[in-house]
């Protein structure tokens, strides 16, 4: 049991990282990694999220009629990221200002959307529990090592505090769509290319 | 037979739909409802902290001592309705003050703000913004204490210059690069506010 | 009045759709921009799947939340309400299509649950809300959304399909070379910024 769930682990967080092996969850990487401490709130909420819809997907499954699966996960999805931002709305407030534009993001989260009916449809609630948290956690490094350049190349700061100072020209394309989109090519290139290439050879 | 059945499976179906999306959502309205007053007390903090900060009268985020100040020094000016028209504040040197509330269309929607006023009602005492929802790392920056702090003193019909000028003329505040729309919208904004600002105030502000 | 009416609701279509793409500008709707944009035959597909729930979609969300949601001070349940929508409606078209039409469900019918999730669709929802657009209006920068994001992902696949024979680096096949050309296409319409005054 302990070692399936290790398996899944290792795979969410590797091979089958949901951002650069699995291509989803692309819109909010693009849109939110130009802060890193956005990014940083972003994560945690769809690592959250998704732990939680995956585990209550799970727990319904064996009831959810197939015609409406998509529209009952939709829902449940829906109900945990709302239920995240009034509690933020309430005890946060600077944060959920912060979030408040990310909200609709993570609804329409594909890797959210993507566990549940590939994985928590299918599978135990405690290992779905683990899928979502790790699924989470794979999303989260990577945009978290992409915010860490954007922010660098695109600002001169690291979480805010300025680190190059006013010699350093900034990258304006770093903050803006197409940084993005080039980082996040520049990300899976280094992964595919170099780290990813041998199956025996694991970095 | 068949057809019973399907009809049975519809029945559930709906009835599944349906129940799960009442507990869903009425999961949701009891924890709104819970939290509904924290949240209003909270935006009305929000709002009194911003009407200060216009008037440029510094406040520590202690909500005591922001809604005990606030009480001091400032006067809700409202109309036949109730509306707030335009705050009276009492600055911290003695001037009174006249924070307006100021709104615009930005690049992904609306921006509501405050200008603020000198008592020749054409002087910026301030400005600060309370909704905006651009694009972080670029329009969002307008909320930077920088580019707020700027406005301070300007006056006149105001022109965005290239970030970085820093420009000494009482008209001109440096835009932000990248975010050309935001900027547009946050000038043009400023502008229609103080131009507007004799008419809601009426003949001057209070000495 | 009415002319320029008229006007203004031309200018929000063409300000969706080219100036404030909303997948170049906006980012919206990626994962099925990337997954599915390698053939122009498909792509146009998808596309037109997407500017048809995302108009339809986005005029019933109107008037549910003008006339539901507004009046009975339930602002906070529009993210559920709308995406419920969003998915009965795609439900709803699928069931339709399959018993309507053989063809055009193996055409168009693989597309639709791949809607539900377009991030697109719900964000469109969500901007004609927070911009307080009227009905007209609404429907024009739903539809105008819908045709920029169809005009993005055909481009896409145009440029893609050229590309079949291009030598790419290894690690870049497939999603990699996908966003560069995505970037450069996002760059490119970055120079329509500031056409449209929306002031």
């Amino acid at each position: 049991m302990n070692s399936k769930a290790g398996k899944i682990t290792l795979a969410n967080l590797g091979r089958e990282n949901p951002v650069f092996a699995q291509i989803l969850g692309i819109c909010s990487t693009l849109a939110v990694t130009n802060v890193l401490e956005n990014t940083a709130v972003m994560c945690a909420g769809l690592i959250f999220t998704t732990a939680l819809s995956n585990t209550t997907v799970s727990i319904l499954r064996k009831w959810i009629p197939s015609r409406i699966r998509m529209m009952v996960s939709t829902l449940i999805i829906a109900f945990y990221v709302i239920l995240v931002d009034i509690v933020l709305k309430a005890y946060l407030p600077d944060i959920s200002r912060q979030l408040g534009a990310y909200i609709g993001l993570i609804i329409t989260n594909c890797i959210i959307m993507g566990r549940a009916e590939a994985f928590a449809l299918n599978n135990k609630p405690g290992l779905s529990f683990v899928d979502g948290l790790t699924s989470g956690l794979g999303y989260g490094y990577v945009l978290l090592i992409i915010a860490f350049f954007r922010e660098l190349l695109g600002s001169g700061t690291i979480w805010g505090f300025t680190v190059l100072g006013d010699w350093w020209v900034k990258w304006s394309i770093m903050v803006m769509a197409p940084g993005a989109f080039f980082m996040l090519a520049v990300f899976i290139w280094i992964v595919k290319g170099l780290i990813l290439v041998d199956p025996e050879v694991k970095k | 037979m068949a057809k019973v059945s399907k009809a049975k499976q519809r029945l559930f179906t709906v009835l599944f739909m349906f129940t799960v999306s009442a507990f869903f959502i009425g999961i949701l309205s009891f924890v709104y409802l819970f939290t509904k007053s924290t949240v209003v007390r909270n935006e009305s903090l929000f709002l009194k902290k911003s009407v200060l900060y216009t008037a440029q009268i510094k406040v520590s985020d202690s909500p005591v001592e922001i809604e005990k100040v606030y009480k001091e020094k400032v006067e809700e000016i409202k109309d036949a309705d109730g509306n707030i028209q335009y705050y009276s504040v009492v600055a911290d040197n003695g001037a009174t003050v006249a924070v307006f509330q100021s709104s615009g269309q930005g690049l992904w929607g609306v921006i509501k703000g405050h200008v603020g006023l000198k008592s020749d009602l054409e002087t910026i005492a301030g400005i600060d913004f309370t909704v905006q929802t651009e694009t972080p790392g670029l329009g969002a920056r307008i909320t930077e204490q920088w580019f707020k702090e700027q406005f301070r003193g300007k006056k006149g019909e105001l022109k965005r210059v290239p970030e970085g000028t820093k420009s000494g003329n009482e008209n001109e505040f440096d835009a932000i690069t990248g975010a050309t729309v935001t900027s547009k919208a946050v000038e043009s904004m400023i502008n229609k506010t103080v131009k507007n600002a004799p008419a809601v105030a009426g003949k001057g502000v209070k000495q | 009045m009415n002319g320029t009416e008229t006007l203004g609701v031309f200018a929000i279509f063409f300000a969706a759709a080219i100036t404030n793409n909303i997948l170049l500008t906006m980012y919206l709707g990626m994962c099925s921009f990337l997954a599915v944009s390698r053939q122009v035959k498909t792509a146009i597909g998808l596309g037109t799947a997407v500017v048809f729930v995302m108009t339809f979609t986005s005029a019933i969300n109107w008037l549910i939340y003008e006339y539901l949601l507004i009046p009975f001070e339930l602002e906070y349940l529009t993210y559920i309400v709308f995406i419920i929508v969003i998915a009965a409606f795609v439900q709803l078209v699928e069931m339709i299509i399959e018993r309507v039409s053989e063809t055009l469900y193996s055409a168009l019918g693989i597309f639709l649950p791949l809607i539900t999730v377009n991030c697109a669709i719900l964000g469109a929802a969500l901007f004609m809300i927070i911009r307080k657009y009227t009905l007209l209006s609404a429907i024009s920068f739903s539809a105008g959304s819908g045709a920029g994001w169809m005009l993005a992902i055909i481009i896409m696949a145009g440029i893609r399909q050229k590309m079949g024979t291009s030598k790419v680096p290894k690690g870049l096949e497939g999603a990699g070379i996908t966003l560069i050309i995505a970037g450069i296409m996002s760059m490119a319409f970055m120079g329509f910024t500031g056409m449209m005054n929306l002031n």
